[in-house]
């Protein structure tokens, strides 16, 4: 037992992270046996973290039906996805067989891999078509006595090369024959096989036991244990209830199926249907259809695929793949072990706190309770970056070894670091690549998350709990509602707010949030943006099942790793994927500034620039000393880095828009965004690049509204500086307060930045 | 393996002075290259006590794998952890401690 485990640890999730009064919201948990019962409370959340130089932990608790003992117990993580079909009649009659698929195999020869299955593990029962240990076709039938028997081509498949495969299985003879196509020759690979051969047992499946496409599962509910998952691509599985000699199989690729072999199709999956969601379409008219289990990532190229666009909403027949991958994880499925009724509690961050009765360990799971519907409490919104949180949950930072040059200082890995590295069930972030290699574009929030967390890194979760604690403790009131409930929602969520606060890093939007939050500030609402890297990537949530983002990082972009462009396309929605800059809605729009540059291992401070001596920002500045701001805080010892946004015309910045200040003095180890540069020219770090830097602006908006951002990640680690009482904290809050003043801003004496546009000219 | 100049002897000295913030060219350089070892037996560090206490290790990079720490190498300070790293990495780059 590692140290990361000695002390066991809780593990859980709830089922709605934003709710109202009156609303009920379940939690599942999970710790390993050693521990004994639970204790069990609310907590309301102001301050997350413990980092000794903060305010320190400020946790209330609150009284609810929550308070209590529970029995502890453990849950089980199956993890990996598949394709499930029921066994329905049909397929169950189906003794003798023939199964066909194409496939695209990523980890050939990494230990069993099964393609299609009707296999138990626990009887040895059934059949499952696989690449063997040597990452060869393979054909493996049990009859649940406990023997088993298999035939193989013996001749691994080249990894990410498209094959066809099939096998069929004679009931009468017991003759099995194997077919490994490629589709394209791989001079001098033996990778071709025809395979006859007889099987002296019969595949006896399980009564109820599933048709399952890239491992196996047993018989039983959403929890039934699966194995021998699949990496790689299938498309097009079919099933036929006759077994076809070697030398038919491949009739079995042909599309449309040949009228010949019509009569005893049984089922025929086409994965190019249905791409937004779970659901598996079986076109053959039997209407065995079938679901995605955890997330295998669809809208990814067939082997049919021919370029004639990047686009599967334009060309879906050729995006008729489904990527699977061993370590996919949408749902835990966990069965609930508390439930909450939210009280009348004012709204704002709170948690289930559930700890070991010895003492031993504790876990906080966090959820926002929204005002009640219809009655908004408090003139400001905070936003919470749910969407950014959830997109970095379980982020295996150590996992890249770039980790360290890019952020200047050692990987440290801390406990849940080294839980999440013991413990690969918790699944993975978006910002990881899969096992085989392949991109991470999923995340759920429907499992542990061991990176949002109280106590957890001074990072986006516990760094914005520094915003509540401060807006408490000045007495500032603000409701709080989630990106999912944005999305949702839409602009009448906002609506009724003057002021809409964000967090330090809203980075990650879907066009509906986007949408919103610009509605807002055209209606005469006011936006802070106290944060670095927001409006970033364009994201789209799980058509049926909230919780559940996407991301695709193609189009450029500072980025752990690149989406393939022809697989660009958001599965969810349709739309395109990558940075809102790459599709003409830049940060800069909506906040003044964007995405310019990165550094993690010192911040600095802002200087103030020729506009803060505008009168429109003179309330800016109230009671504010000449000389640097915000040359100190949590974030780095400054309040300028991390992540850093500037303004720019070209990319949309309003062209009334006021530069207040500017970071200066960014290290080497500051560097220029990606998409920053064209050519690189050199100068691209903190030491030669003006364009390393972080802007403050402030600008009106229609209607009598404004905008004000800090671009800084670190602007928020400052707040708490010398017990909240500093120029970081006085200009945030001389902007809160004016923003929440009914009297409309009204842009006069505009910069002659107003002249027009010099490229046209 | 080949000697050390005088200058990178220099930017190791600054480095122990401040491992973050404004660097020399040559210090830069030099980090460059340290920062960038790979796997297997990169250096990380492991938090043992939260904002306390951070003991020196090595990964190997394949999943799974425990970090496996370094004997003595446990420290209060984390600028304390990047020095001692620093000069494990010295050594290996030019064959002899930085004294």
């Amino acid at each position: 037992m590692s140290e990361s485990e000695a002390a066991g640890r809780i593990l859980g999730y709830c089922d709605r992270i934003s709710v109202r009064p009156g609303d009920v919201v379940r939690f599942m948990l999970s710790t390993p046996p050693p521990l004994g019962p639970l204790q069990t409370g609310v907590v309301r959340i102001f301050c997350a973290t413990d980092h000794p130089a903060g305010p320190g932990l400020r946790l209330v608790p609150i009284a609810s039906d929550a308070d209590g003992f529970i029995p502890a117990r453990e849950q089980p993580i199956r993890l990996g996805s598949n394709v499930v079909v029921d066994a329905t009649a049909a397929v169950v009659r189906a003794s003798s067989f023939s199964l066909g698929l194409f496939v695209w195999p990523t980890l050939p020869g990494r230990g069993r891999q099964v393609l299609a299955s009707r296999w138990s593990d626990t009887t040895r029962a059934g059949f499952a078509l696989c690449l063997d240990e040597s990452g060869g076709l393979a054909f493996r039938l049990g009859d649940g006595s406990g023997a088993t028997g298999a035939v193989s081509t013996g001749r691994p498949l080249l990894a990410r090369e498209w094959y066809f495969v099939a096998a069929s299985y004679d009931a009468a003879t017991g003759a099995v024959c194997l077919l490994q196509e490629p589709l394209q020759e791989h001079p001098f690979a033996a990778d071709a096989a025809s395979v006859t051969g007889e099987a002296s047992i019969a595949p006896w499946p399980q009564e109820g036991a599933p048709l399952v496409f890239a491992s196996w599962r047993e018989a039983g509910d959403v929890r039934a244990a699966t194995g021998e998952h699949f990496n790689g691509k299938i498309a097009r599985p079919r099933l036929l209830s006759k077994a076809l000699p070697a030398q038919a199989l491949g009739d079995l690729r042909i599309d449309p199926l040949p009228a010949t072999l019509a009569p005893w199709l049984v089922g025929d999956w086409d994965l190019s249907r249905s791409i937004p969601g779970d659901a598996i379409e079986d076109v053959s008219g039997n209407g065995l259809h079938g679901r995605a289990v955890n997330g295998p990532t669809r809208g990814v190229t067939g082997p049919n695929w021919i370029g004639r666009s990047l686009d599967w909403t334009v060309t879906p027949e050729e995006y008729g793949a489904i990527h699977f991958h061993d370590d996919d994880l949408t749902d835990c499925c966990w069965d609930a072990d508390v439930t909450v009724p939210v009280g009348d509690w004012p709204s704002g961050l709170y948690a289930l706190r559930v700890t070991a009765a010895d003492g031993s360990t504790a876990e906080f799971l966090p959820f926002y309770v929204r005002a009640p519907k219809g009655g908004a409490t408090a003139q400001a919104l905070y936003l919470a970056s749910t969407a950014t949180y959830l997109a970095y949950t379980n982020l295996h930072r150590f996992h890249r070894s770039v980790s360290e040059p890019i952020a200047g200082k050692l990987i440290v890995m801390t406990a849940e670091d080294l839980y999440l590295n013991a413990h690969p069930e918790l699944g993975l972030s978006t910002y990881d690549t899969h096992g085989d290699g392949s991109g991470v574009v999923y995340s759920s929030r429907l499992r542990p998350d061991l990176e949002n967390r109280v106590r957890g890194r001074l990072w986006n979760f516990s760094l914005d709990t520094l915003l509540l604690d401060w807006l408490d403790r000045m007495g500032e009131g603000v409701d709080v509602a989630t990106d999912e409930d944005l999305h949702r929602e839409g602009a009448s969520l906002l609506a009724p707010y003057r002021v809409v606060l964000t967090g330090s890093h809203p980075e990650y939007y879907s066009l509906a949030m986007l949408d919103a939050l610009e509605a807002h500030t055209r209606q005469g609402g006011r936006l802070m943006y106290l944060g670095g890297n927001g409006f970033y990537w364009r994201i789209a949530w799980h058509p049926t099942t909230p919780g559940i983002l996407e991301n695709r990082r193609a189009l450029g972009g500072t980025r752990t790793f690149a989406t393939p462009p022809e697989e660009s396309r958001l599965s969810f929605s349709g739309e395109s994927g990558g940075t809102w800059r790459s599709q003409g809605r830049a940060p800069q729009k909506i906040a003044g500034v964007g995405f310019a540059a990165q550094g993690f291992n010192s911040s600095t401070w802002f200087v103030r620039q020729a506009d803060a001596k505008n009168p429109r920002a003179a309330f800016v500045f109230d009671d504010v000393a000449e000389g640097p701001i915000g040359y100190y805080g949590l974030g780095d010892g400054g309040a300028a880095g991390i992540e850093i946004d500037r303004f720019e015309r070209d990319l949309g910045s309003p062209a009334h828009a006021l530069v207040l200040a500017s970071s200066t003095g960014h290290t080497s180890d500051y560097r220029l965004a990606t998409e920053e540069m064209l050519v690189n020219d050199g100068m691209t770090d903190g030491t030669n690049s003006e364009n390393v830097r972080a802007d403050m602006v402030f600008f009106e908006t229609p209607r009598g509204g404004a905008v004000f951002s800090t671009g800084s990640i670190a602007w928020i680690a400052a707040l708490p500086h010398n017990g909240y009482d500093n120029d970081v904290a006085q200009i945030t809050l001389n902007v809160l307060r004016r923003f929440l003043d009914p009297e409309p801003f009204i842009p006069t004496d505009v910069p002659d930045r107003m002249e027009p546009d010099r490229r046209s000219g | 393996m080949r000697e050390p100049t005088e200058a990178e002897r220099l930017a190791a000295l600054e480095f122990r002075t401040s491992p973050f913030g404004r660097h020399s060219p040559q210090l830069q350089r030099l980090l460059l290259e340290f920062r960038r070892e790979p796997f297997p037996d990169k250096h990380v560090l492991v938090c043992t006590e939260p904002y306390r206490r951070w003991s020196v290790a090595r990964l190997s990079g394949r999943r799974g794998d425990e970090p496996v720490r370094m004997e003595g190498l446990s420290f209060e300070r984390i600028a304390d952890a990047e020095w001692a790293v620093f000069r494990l990495r010295w050594r290996r780059m030019f064959g002899e401690e930085f004294a």
